[in-house]
């Protein structure tokens, strides 16, 4: 799944262990979750989408899942 | 974090258990090789397999006291410092970490489940003990596989 992540803590200037410390993850799994290997839980997900401040669809793109 | 804080103190306690009651199959092993203490071993096998069993025994007990022993120092100082506390936490409920084993459990146990019916047809040729043998452990792996399927079917 693609995700704004990236482009979100790169505006922000957060590294990948800073976020992954912010939400209660890995830098691993923040990692796995920006390019698109591990698509996050629902949990994670709003965890992510509430620390940016924004919805969930704001962070993830979920237009794959529509086309299908 | 306090549940996970009293998780922790809980599993020290099993740990320090376990370390307990491993290190004397540990020591028993070696001090009974050494001709010093009675240790128990199965009658059938001779000589050598007793010293083998003995052997078997006391590495296994070793490796698991090794194990727990190393739990245990990040068990204290996980408790001792909310730093590292915090890092086992996440470390233990990063939920990729926890797909990921949950993947090579599945694969692993399917892998082992396609091998073994090939193991068992080649051993057939040679061994009907160890044809048997290994039939039941692919049998016996499916039951297994099966009753869990049925248990998380109704669970979630």
């Amino acid at each position: 799944m693609k995700t704004n992540i990236r482009k979100l803590r790169k505006e922000r200037k957060l590294s990948q262990e800073e976020l992954a410390e912010a939400v209660g993850t890995t830098r691993q799994t923040i990692t796995s979750i920006e390019v698109g290997k591990y698509t996050a839980s629902l949990p994670l997900a709003y965890k992510i989408a509430r620390y940016f401040g924004l919805t969930i669809e704001e962070v993830f793109d979920f237009s794959d899942l529509e086309e299908s | 974090m306090e549940t996970y804080r009293e998780k922790l103190k809980i599993q020290r306690v099993v740990v320090i258990l376990c370390i307990c009651l491993l290190l004397p199959f540990a020591f028993g092993g070696i001090l009974s090789e050494a001709g010093l203490i009675p240790f128990p071993v199965p009658a059938a096998g001779g000589e050598h397999w007793q010293s083998m069993w003995r052997g078997f025994i006391s590495g296994a007990a070793c490796g698991l006291s090794c194990l727990l022993i190393v739990g245990l120092v990040r068990i204290r100082a996980a408790l001792s410092n909310d730093k590292k506390l915090r890092q086992l936490y996440v470390k233990d409920h990063d939920e990729r970490t926890a797909q990921i084993w949950t993947s090579a459990r599945a694969a692993g146990t399917q892998v082992f489940l396609l091998l073994g019916l090939a193991a068992t047809i080649i051993a057939g040729y040679f061994s009907v003990s160890i044809c048997l043998t290994i039939l039941c452990c692919v049998l016996f792996l499916s039951l297994s596989c099966l009753v869990c399927k049925l248990y998380y079917s109704r669970k979630f």
